[in-house]
């Protein structure tokens, strides 16, 4: 299905920005929800749990065909109909004749994406049907004629008083009430009525469980039960990919969907149903021209792309998503402009891409692809171990493949190449960079004009290494080999060599070693071939590293993450040759900060620090945070005597690598640094930050130096 | 008579707006009597009869919550009496004291709708079918699955929500009021 119309979404960002209003509302929901999944997940162990629900899903997707084969038997054995619909057209079509053929007049509609996925309200509304959504959020989104904007807080885009302002309007009430419980109140007599003579009940499903043929549905206001009990007809839709083997895997289940999406231990109600209700039917549809005096339940399984993204050993883990929504209250984009603009109708954020690429195809999803950072945020909350960065940048990949990749990204691509041409030539490159000579060029390709391009420095840190020659450390303890980053070696030189001599001073002897590129910079423009081809031959030559008894240290997080998290996939069919490698390397590789601080710790090290009596203030970067070292950097400065170190609680910088540099992204960026600067500049004192792009956008942001964590620790070794 | 699973379960459903009774069997239908409203309808599931009964016998106005039930007894239909009632009362399957939840069954067929319907809930729960977490309660749920015509819901709190601003509000479309009554046996 092809998009009609272009979005132009660098002016979506720029009003969405702009709006106060979406700006309050977002913000402070998202903080909500972001801490009372917190709180929640302290009664249970999240990683264990996580794991097996992750095994679970894998195995009952593997097992899809045969379980919706049982599920289609047991279902229509008692008696129950199932219609399996290839594409939402067809889903739409059976649901809204059926209503026609029973005589429906009122449809009574419980949360459901996959009902908004195929457009069904439309469908039923072509037909005279009244649709009535029963969900409070879905309501105000129906009455506002909007779509939602979070997969469990369809509303939340909109505050209280705009929603005052719009029952006003559509409900017809003159003085609405101000409190939100009042407002409540108003939609529960208002929808009452409308329960009663409802001949018909939509709801969706969050898992249909194979061998017993029962929805699980998991709700907290209470409209699934009435929309399921109430009226003659209860339709269900749903997704293929919802169906679970049996009863035992639903614990795992649910001790983490509502932990994850609401922050509950478990929601109001989780209702277990199979087939229709024993409910006693109510003569009120009949009293309204509803014909349907027996009970019937339909299950709607929706396919539309599921079984081709199955079949896609790269999209296949999309399907693993259960809808919780916590991977948009950790996603900084989505943070700032929420999910009209980072998400195209009905899903959003990050999982959203991958959804729309699935149910509407590449076009659509190409809108919004380069919005996800790939900063792993949303990886570490979800309770399904769902890669979203890198489901994005498969996508951004396959876009690139069929439509051709812009020349811009292709330089971002080669952040080794440009640091190769440009260093011999540094001081003449930086200073042209400067000129409006320059400017024009960058503007002209995609480049945001304003922004300070890095700095080449003269010498390379390799050729720092190389040139000062063999340094002895006496009785060393450890060996280790420092991974070389585009970065570091080319504009930051002198943040390697800080690293060098704070480890030297521990005891470690070093080597260069002697590595590729990582690969990030392409895989984040959706180049894959060429990060291929280097993960490759750095494997071999990190193995030969690790054999020689070495540990291998990286300086950039990002340039870390690569390889423990990106390799897998990128090699995914190199065989288990290649993984058991990767297995061995990814256990000798380290941060260099979080290695210091094992050394000092595991060696029980007194490292006689100079106190420096001053303040830091520091900022954790995404992948530390997504690797689970977020602490490290303040933990390895308070070994400093004297020193106070205040770790700054912020979603992203906003940088993330050359995402700020793209004229379409850039105010996004900003804005994203923007909660981050405030936050710096309550405190004075020096800046530090571990990645590299951190420290340019928040030296633009705040006119600050940042600092890296090894740059502190050796000025106190001094 | 409390024991550490039945603080726990209290604890948990109170956080989130249930009310707690203890009670024991002989004392029960006295203090249901004291928790619903006089002047409204008072709904019972099937397995309730008794208690029902009992209720009546005060000068209330309690159903069988079934078209049947309702016949029995006035000549007003069932819409009509569902419509007006004040409470709906249901036995239950078993508690969950980690998540202060309760498992209901079919209620002999309308007990789906009278934990939701009327604008309060109460829900009796046995003491001694508090199961201490979620991987306990599950598997006596599934062994029981075709008893209960497949048919369970775990119930934690009133029906609420958060769509507004996120400011919780309790009672969206079930109940606004639920009250657990947990019957203890005799001491022993």
């Amino acid at each position: 299905m092809a998009t009609t119309s272009k979005r132009n979404l660098r002016e979506e960002i720029h009003r969405s920005l702009e709006d106060e209003t979406l700006q309050r509302a977002i913000t402070s929901a998202m903080a909500t929800l972001f801490e009372r999944r917190k709180g929640a997940l302290e009664s249970i162990d999240f990683e264990e749990t996580r794991l097996e629900a992750r095994r679970l899903k894998e195995e009952a997707l593997e097992r899809n065909p045969e379980l919706l084969e049982q599920l289609v038997r047991k279902v229509e054995g008692y008696g129950g109909k199932v219609f399996l619909a290839k594409d939402g057209v067809a889903a739409r079509t059976y649901i809204a004749d059926l209503a026609v053929e029973k005589g429906v007049k009122t449809v009574v509609k419980s949360k459901s994406m996959v009902s908004e996925e195929v457009h069904l309200n439309a469908a039923l509304e072509e037909e005279g049907i009244e649709v009535v959504e029963t969900d409070l959020g879905e309501r105000i989104i129906q009455l506002a004629h909007e779509r939602p904007s979070h997969l469990i807080v369809p509303a939340v885009h909109k505050t209280k008083d705009q929603i005052i302002e719009l029952f006003a309007r559509t409900m017809g009430v003159e003085n609405p009430p101000t409190e939100a419980e009042d407002l409540t109140r108003l939609v529960r007599d208002d929808l009452r009525p409308r329960f009663m003579k409802a001949d018909m009940g939509v709801t969706g499903a969050n898992f249909v469980v194979a061998d017993t043929g029962t929805l699980v549905i998991v709700e907290n206001e209470g409209n699934a039960r009435l929309s399921t009990q109430l009226p003659p007809i209860h339709v269900a839709i749903t997704g293929i990919e919802k169906i679970i083997p049996s009863l035992e895997q639903l614990g795992t289940f649910l001790e983490l969907l509502p932990r994850s999406g609401t922050g509950q231990l478990l929601t109001a109600y989780v209702s277990l149903i199979t087939g229709e209700p024993s409910t006693d039917v109510l003569d009120m549809g009949r009293a309204n021209g509803g014909q349907v005096t027996e009970r019937e339940f339909h299950l709607v399984l929706v396919d539309n792309g599921r079984s081709e993204a199955r079949e896609d050993p790269e999209l296949r883990e999309a399907l693993y998503c259960v809808r919780c929504g916590a991977c948009l209250n950790a996603c900084a984009p989505y943070n700032q402009v929420g999910g009209h603009v980072y998400g195209v109708d009905p899903y959003p954020g990050g999982i959203g891409c991958a959804w729309t690429w699935i149910t509407k195809g590449p076009d659509s999803a190409k809108e919004i692809n380069g919005l996800c950072t790939t900063c792993s945020r949303c990886t570490e909350v979800c309770p399904s171990m769902i890669d979203i960065p890198w489901l994005n940048t498969v996508i951004k990949q396959r876009n690139n493949e069929r439509l051709g990749m812009k020349f811009r990204d292709r330089v971002f691509a080669r952040a080794d190449l440009l640091g190769d041409v440009s260093s011999p030539f540094a001081p003449v490159v930086n200073a042209v960079m400067k000129t409006p000579l320059a400017k024009v060029p960058m503007g002209r390709i995609g480049i945001d004009r304003t922004r300070k391009m890095p700095e080449y420095a003269r010498e390379t840190f390799e050729d720092w290494f190389q040139k000062r020659g063999q340094v002895t450390v006496r009785e060393p303890r450890r060996e280790a080999a420092m991974f070389v980053d585009c970065f570091i070696n080319h504009n930051k030189p002198h943040v390697g060599e800080a690293a060098v001599q704070v480890l030297e001073r521990v005891g470690v002897k070093l080597e260069l070693a002697h590595n590729e590129c990582c690969g990030r910079p392409a895989m984040s423009q959706g180049s894959l071939d060429k990060p291929r081809a280097w993960a490759k031959k750095n494997i071999e030559r990190l193995y030969q590293l690790v054999q020689e008894d070495k540990d291998i240290l990286f300086i950039e997080p990002s340039c870390l993450s690569s390889i423990r998290d990106d390799y897998r996939r990128l090699l995914e069919n190199e065989g288990e040759e290649t993984m058991r490698k990767l297995d061995q390397i990814e256990e000798r590789s380290w941060d260099v900060t979080e290695y210091f601080l094992h050394l000092v710790k595991e060696e029980r090290l007194d490292l006689h620090l100079r106190p420096l009596d001053e303040t830091f203030v520091v900022h954790g970067h995404c992948h530390q945070k997504s690797m689970g070292i977020g602490s490290v950097p303040g933990e390895a400065l308070r070994l400093i005597p004297e020193a106070d170190v205040i770790d700054v609680n912020a979603l992203c910088c906003g940088m993330v690598g050359s995402f700020g540099y793209k004229e379409e992204y850039s105010e996004l960026s900003r804005a994203i640094g923007q909660r981050l600067f405030d936050k710096l500049n309550e405190h004075e004192g020096t800046v530090v930050a571990s990645g590299i792009s951190c420290q340019s956008q928040i030296g633009e942001g705040t006119e600050r130096d940042p600092k890296h964590p090894m740059e502190i620790l050796i000025k106190a070794f001094a | 008579m409390s024991t550490p699973l039945t603080e726990a379960f209290a604890e948990r459903m109170q956080s989130v707006g249930g009310r707690i009774s203890y009670t024991t069997a002989e004392g029960l239908a006295e203090t249901l009597g004291g928790l619903v409203e006089r002047d409204r309808p008072v709904l019972f599931t099937p397995e309730l009869r008794d208690l029902a009964r009992q209720l009546r016998d005060v000068g209330h106005e309690a159903y069988v919550g079934t078209r049947e039930g309702v016949a029995e007894q006035t000549e007003a239909a069932f819409e009509g009496v569902l419509e007006r009632a004040g409470t709906g009362v249901s036995g239950s399957l078993l508690g969950i004291s980690s998540t202060g939840s309760i498992a209901v069954g079919p209620g002999g067929g309308n007990g789906g709708l009278l934990i939701a319907f009327p604008p309060h809930s109460v829900i009796i729960l046995q003491a001694d079918s508090l199961r201490k977490n979620l991987a306990e309660a599950l598997p006596e749920v599934e062994r029981r699955f075709d008893e209960l015509d497949g048919e369970a819901v775990f119930v934690s709190g009133p029906s609420r929500t958060a769509d507004i601003e996120m400011m919780s509000v309790v009672g969206v479309h079930g109940p606004t009021g639920l009250d657990v009554i947990i019957v203890e046996g005799k001491e022993a």
